[in-house]
Order: structure tokens, then sequence, then C-alpha cells
């Protein structure tokens, strides 16, 4: 725990912000003056020229990526990410942890570290970005608030029992790496994707189309959008970085609970008339 | 700041940037140069020196185990007293 500081010490903080998916394209003016004003800036970027174009915002760039290492466990790589960045608030300095998309969307070490420093007394804020999927809504052309979208971390459907409802889209991500259990490799074998494509054959046909979706990362790329049957999915090449959309399977049905009762309260999520709720 | 990233981040910053009139203005070396014009992300990357494979964040999808409570020490033992009727080395 920090001790007590004078008046004249200086005194850590920490600000984990998002880099967003492409170089120069998606970053905050606030997350610009994170980095600019940083001490130190601890960076998770997910392509290497976005590495060095952060560096140029602030040369005092600390690259989380010797921190992994295949074979080993990406929770001690996380211990330690978190550790790091907290050593420093704890030596006196405003630690910024600047990682791709959005710092909370997928992303353990910024939640896990920003409460580790506050409950040590430090100020730590969050600053959101725009994360792989709002691009994947501009770039595949789809609006969530149609007929609704789910997202699933896709080993959890694996791991769990989760329910599909196939009226909406539903989205899985990390699908390169599903059903790996040791969190130590960068990509999960086809006999591991095999079990996910086996577990979405409960709910979809095998010829379902399905898209594999990646966002550019440089603005000279375009994103990945490459359509397939959900029965080749094992197949497909996919990477860390893959998402996989899946459309609807069947039209939005009636609620037929509610058919003929007539408007219903939004507020009180009954039919208009028939609130119970004591006077 | 190196040529090749002050383009990429004029490029991101300005989406109607014409890429290859810009492009005879940069000092860049030849591979450079022509990974942009092919607008091959994975190209311009190795001709930067830049690794190409990063690790991502990886959102680990269940909790970790918790180590197993010690007892108290003067909690009752029950472990087996008895040794193996039989020496396994046997």
């Amino acid at each position: 725990m920090p001790t007590a500081s004078s008046s004249t010490a200086p005194r850590g903080q920490l600000a984990c912000v998002g880099l967003g998916m492409m170089l120069g394209a998606h970053l905050t003016p606030r997350a610009r003056g994170w980095l600019e004003a940083a001490d130190v800036v601890f960076v998770a970027a997910s392509d290497a020229l976005v590495e060095q174009w952060v560096a140029t915002i602030n040369p005092r760039v600390v690259s989380v990526q010797g921190l992994y290492a295949e074979g080993k466990p990406r929770q001690q790589t996380y211990r330690e990410m978190a550790a790091a960045m907290l050593a420093e608030v704890r030596a006196g300095k405003l630690v910024v942890g600047a990682f791709y998309g959005h710092p909370g969307v997928f992303a353990q070490v910024p939640h896990a570290a920003i409460a580790q420093a506050r409950s040590e007394g430090f100020a730590a804020v969050m600053d959101p970005g725009i994360s792989a999927e709002d691009c994947l809504y501009a770039d595949l052309g789809l609006d969530p608030g149609k007929v609704g979208c789910a997202h699933f971390e896709a080993s959890q459907l694996l791991f769990y029992d989760r329910l599909i409802d196939t009226s909406a889209w539903l989205v899985l991500w990390q699908v390169g790496v599903a059903g790996d259990r040791s969190y130590a490799v960068r990509e999960s074998t086809p006999a591991q994707r095999q079990r996910l494509v086996d577990r979405l054959l409960l709910d979809y046909p095998p010829a379902h189309p399905v898209t594999v979706y990646e966002a550019a990362t440089l603005p000279i790329g375009q994103p990945r959008i490459d359509r397939l049957p959900l029965a080749a999915l094992a197949q497909a090449r996919l990477s860390p970085q893959s998402t996989l959309v899946v459309p609807p399977a069947r039209p939005l049905a009636p609620a037929s609970a509610l058919a003929g009762t007539g408007p219903v309260s939004i507020e009180s999520a009954v039919p208009v008339g028939q609130d119970t709720a004591a006077p | 700041m190196s040529p090749l990233i002050a383009f990429l981040d004029i490029l991101g910053r300005q989406p109607g940037v014409d890429i290859d009139a810009a492009l005879e203005r940069l000092d860049l070396d030849a591979a450079t140069r022509a990974a942009l014009r092919a607008r091959d992300p994975a190209a311009v990357t190795r001709a930067f020196g830049a690794r190409t494979e990063m690790w991502c964040k990886i959102s680990i999808p269940e909790d970790e185990p918790q180590p197993a409570e010690e007892p108290p020490g003067d909690a009752p033992d029950d472990r087996p007293d008895d040794r193996p009727d039989r020496d396994p080395d046997r």
C-alpha cells in the first residue's frame, strides 16, 4: 500500500485507453492526451506498426509483447502486465495502458489493474476506444438494433450451457482459440474448432452461411470478410483476431404469451392495466 | 518519426488521400513502396522490419481454479495412516 504522500510528492495515476483498431484513424483526442502526458506507456497493440506509431506519440513506451511466450499461460502473462503497470503507479508515475480496440472489451488486464490501483488509493480511469465490434457493424452493414445481436466468447459455448436465439445475429469472439484450455497457444486445433462447429450445428443447418471477420489495422488494408458454410469452419484459416458472425436462421416470431393483450408498458414490462403492484 | 509511420498516420486521418500520388513524394525504400502500392499490410510490416506475429489480448473464458485451502492446524487428519500393503517397487 502507498504511504501518505506530502503535497509535493508525485502521486501515481493510471489511465487505460483504447487505441482503436486502425493506425491513425481511431484514436480519440482524449486518449491522445493521456498518451502525450504519460510518464510511461504500456502498449498492447495487435499490429507491430501500431506499436511503432504509439512510440511517435510518446517515446516512453514499453511493449507488453515480451511478456507473452508460446506455452506460457496467459493468466501469468496478464498478472505480470498488471504488476508492471502497478509498480510504476506506486513509483508515483502517470501510467497509461494503451490497448488496441477498447480497453475494457475482451481485455482483463485493464479492468484488473484499475481495480487494484483504486484499491490502493490511486486515481485510475478507463477511456473507451473504437472496438472490433464497432468496426464489424460498419464493415458488415449490420445493425444490432434490427433483430438483436448476441455476443459470446466462443469457448464458452463449449465449456458452459449457453442458449442461442437463432432469430438474432450471433457473434462469436476469439473463435481462433476456441476450445483451447491451456491459454498458452496462439491458435486452437482443427479438432477443437470442430467441437465448436458441432455445437453450432445443434442450432443451425450445416449449410448456414457464416462470416469470418477481422478488422483492418492499417489504413492501406481491408477488413477480412470471408463467407463460408458453417460446416466448413473447422478447416478455415483462423487467427486470434478472427470473429465469427452468424446471421439469423429464422424470422422473429410474435410473442405468443402476449398475443392479444394489447399495448405493453415498457416501464412495468407488464400489459397496461394489468399491473398487480400493491397500491 | 519514420516516413512510413508518418504516412500511415496521415492515411488514417485523411482517408481521401491518393496513395499512389503521395508515394511519389515520399522517401521510402523500394520494398516498402511496392508493399504500399500493393496495399499489402503484411508486406509493409515485413519491409519495415517489424515483427509480423503479435500476441493478442485474449479474454480467458473461465475462472482460474482456486488453490485448495489448507486445513487448520488442529483439524483432524483424514488421510489414511496405513502404508500400502505392497511395496510398489516390488
